[in-house]
């Protein structure tokens, strides 16, 4: 217990007290002509937000939309990734490096280096396509909201594909050599292999990612910031963005709206976490 | 006994040491303008004549972009730790006055070295509607269309005597520009959110004039008013002429000033008058080269206009000191070395933005001196109304302005949306702002 005690009291006081504090204040309000009084409100902030606020529904839809395309292209990007190595084509050692920095980025490093990639003069992006004559599509990517929001799912694709790719590549090393070597014998090579033999065995680690990926996504904040600040016309607005704006830049200072904000994603992010894992997850596992 | 008299006297310098060890006060001062090297030359001088005259006492200064610098202090003062004792403060953030968090100034400064503008600008309601005198009026600056001569005379634009084009000259000026392949305007929208405003606000006072343009931001005029309408109509067609780059959105203020005057690829650039602030510094550090050709206008005039010849000027940066500050009488006598003839002369000569300190014209030995008569040239019969693109924010009910910033700043300039559904959906927010 005693050395239980310093944890125990850091969770409390770093965890679950600001947790408390939001639920507490999403029943409130600050009434700055009331000199800077709180007011108890009750579920009014709850049912503003669920019946009228539009961009919280935007944000939403643009937090669920990246909750759940990310995941999509994620993870059979890095399993593929992850054979490739496997497979130790040449090379494979700088291929792994290569692939992993990103992921050792900060998310405004990473937003500014795409900033320049997007840019619509002298961005990377712009250039290829005019080198090789597609200028037509060439575009300034984060000034619409149809581009933007994908332009951003690729970005966190590009930093996260190095981290998936490492979790199943040790994942992949796990598997019992005779179980591949049987397949072979027993005629499954290429397609057949992966998609029988390795992907099953794979399931709980994908799931995992999965998962992680999701909750990652719907918690999306400091790349939107850095790159689009929820714009254009809320084309990228997330869920985080949106309760950072109300909380902190909205000149109402009232922390009672932004909480309850705060408070609905929670519950739908825990709930939608836990759907995921009981469609996604067997009950029997596989063991090897 | 000369032991002892030894002892007495190392315990007498200890003490006296110590002494002045709890006296000494280091105070922390937040400022913006980390880029520009004109402006932080005369913050220095402040500083260094606060620490001259309040001998053992310092000051840091530690420089944002401001707007990171909000959140941080927004998070600090709500904490009620971690702030600084003086920081730059403007109309951004104009709830810091209402939460308190601003000392009153009426005491400690050398008002009679404040214009009176500038001094009446921040004298306003704060907490509990108690008025104070929230800050020191630094910078002023009105909302101008700069533009490129030499581009205008290559183009084949001349500028009406007036200096202010009509409506349909505007329109013809804004197509010429875009069909030579230039963007009308070098707005860089990434990272302010008004910086797109200049243009449709000086379209709407000249229509409107200034009582119904504030009461337009107020939320007191609908936004389907029928002169509303074709000042949104007539500015999208601006738009659709070609009239912003298309790397409005990516583009961030700073580097929407090199695209008007270092790569000339706009032939003009509606922005504050601090334009100067940025501009006139050495080229390699971003300011405008030596044979830049700088040009001013007046704002289009509209047909039949109730604000002809109007254009807005307010109070920009200024000096703001923490309420809740440790050490409030220093801070507030750090504020109060702005608060000097000096100090305005200063600033007016090495940034070239006007100022709400007094000035004494005479002792300004500025080689800004032809844009200063240029800018007297131009504004010899402007109409000043005391607002700026950024304090249109402080009107506005929240909601309204954030819809104003979607709209105004990025769905229309960046051709997402019509003029009619910007007016929908801002009018929609003026029935439901809070």
């Amino acid at each position: 217990m005693i050395f239980l005690g310093p944890t125990v009291v850091l969770y409390f006081a770093l965890t679950i007290y600001p947790v408390l504090v939001t639920f507490y204040n999403s029943l409130h309000t600050l009434r700055m002509d009331l000199g800077m009084l709180t007011e108890f409100v009750g579920l009014e902030h709850f049912r503003e937000i669920l019946t009228s606020d539009d961009v919280f529904w935007r944000a939403a839809r643009n937090s669920l939309t990246w909750g759940l395309v990310a995941p999509v292209i994620d993870i059979p990007l890095a399993l593929m990734l992850a054979l490739t190595l496997h497979a130790r084509v040449p090379f494979a050692r700088v291929f792994r490096t290569v692939w992993f920095t990103p992921v050792l980025m900060s998310y405004p490093v990473v937003g500014v280096i795409w900033l320049w990639v997007y840019n619509y003069d002298w961005g990377m992006a712009n250039l290829v396509l005019r080198a090789v004559g597609l200028g037509d599509l060439a575009q300034a990517w984060l000034a619409s909201p149809a581009t933007a929001l994908p332009a951003l799912i690729l970005v966190t694709t590009w930093m996260f594909a190095g981290f998936n790719m490492v979790v199943l590549l040790a994942a992949i090393h796990a598997i019992p050599a005779e179980y591949l070597e049987a397949a072979t014998v027993d005629g499954a090579a290429g397609w057949r292999r992966l998609l029988h033999i390795i992907v099953p065995l794979l399931r709980p680690t994908i799931v995992n990612l999965a998962i992680l990926d999701f909750i990652g996504k719907m918690k999306q904040f400091a790349l939107v910031w850095v790159m689009t600040r929820g714009g254009p016309m809320w084309g990228t607005e997330t869920v985080a963005t949106y309760v950072v704006k109300r909380a902190f830049e909205w000149k109402t200072l009232d922390l009672g709206y932004p909480s309850a904000i705060a408070v609905i994603w929670f519950v739908i992010i825990f709930g939608l976490s836990l759907l995921l894992t009981r469609v996604l997850q067997r009950r029997e596992a596989l063991e090897f | 006994m000369r032991g002892f008299i030894r002892s007495l006297l190392l315990a007498a310098s200890v003490w006296s040491a110590g002494v002045g060890i709890a006296q000494a006060v280091e105070l922390q001062w937040w400022s913006h303008w980390a880029i520009e090297d004109s402006k932080k030359a005369v913050l220095f001088e402040a500083k260094r004549r606060f620490e001259q005259r309040n001998a053992g006492n310092s000051v840091t200064i530690t420089f944002y972009e401001k707007k990171n610098m909000w959140p941080a202090l927004r998070a600090a003062f709500t904490a009620g730790s971690g702030f600084p004792d003086v920081f730059y403060y403007d109309m951004d953030v104009p709830e810091f006055m209402t939460a308190g968090w601003l000392a009153d100034l009426s005491n400690g400064v050398r008002w009679e070295n404040i214009e009176p503008f500038g001094k009446a600008f921040w004298t306003r309601p704060g907490a509990g509607g108690k008025t104070g005198i929230w800050a020191i009026p630094v910078e002023a600056a009105s909302d101008e269309i700069y533009y490129n001569k030499k581009l205008f005379k290559q183009l084949g634009i001349t500028v009406p005597a007036s200096f202010a084009f009509t409506q349909d000259q505007f329109k013809d000026v804004v197509g010429k520009c875009a069909k030579a392949g230039y963007a009308a305007f070098a707005t860089g929208a990434s990272d302010r959110e008004w910086a797109a405003h200049y243009i449709p606000n000086a379209l709407l006072l000249d229509t409107l004039g200034a009582e119904d343009f504030r009461r337009l931001a107020q939320g007191e005029i609908s936004f389907k008013d029928p002169r509303v309408v074709e000042v949104f109509r007539y500015y999208k067609e601006l738009i659709d002429l070609g009239a912003y780059a298309k790397t409005l959105s990516s583009m961030t203020l700073a580097e929407a000033h090199r695209y008007f005057h270092t790569e000339q690829k706009a032939c003009m650039f509606p922005v504050g008058s601090w334009y100067t602030g940025r501009a006139f510094v050495p080229p390699d550090k971003g300011g405008q080269p030596k044979d830049f050709e700088l040009g001013m206008l007046n704002n289009p005039v509209m047909k039949d206009g109730k604000g002809h010849g109007q254009k807005f000027l307010g109070v920009a940066g200024s000096l703001g000191v923490a309420a809740k500050s440790p050490n409030l009488p220093l801070a507030v006598k750090v504020a109060d070395a702005f608060a000097d003839v000096e100090i305005g002369n200063m600033w007016m000569a090495k940034t070239g933005v006007q100022t709400g300190i007094k000035t004494d014209p005479a002792k300004i030995d500025s080689p800004l001196k032809w844009y200063f008569d240029e800018y007297a040239r131009v504004n010899k019969t402007t109409k000043w109304i005391d607002l700026t693109a950024q304090q249109v924010r402080l009107l506005m009910k929240p909601g309204l302005w954030e819809t104003y910033v979607a709209t105004v700043n990025q769905g229309l300039p960046n051709k997402l949306i019509g003029p009619d559904e910007a007016l929908a959906r801002l009018e929609e927010a003026r029935l439901k702002g809070k």
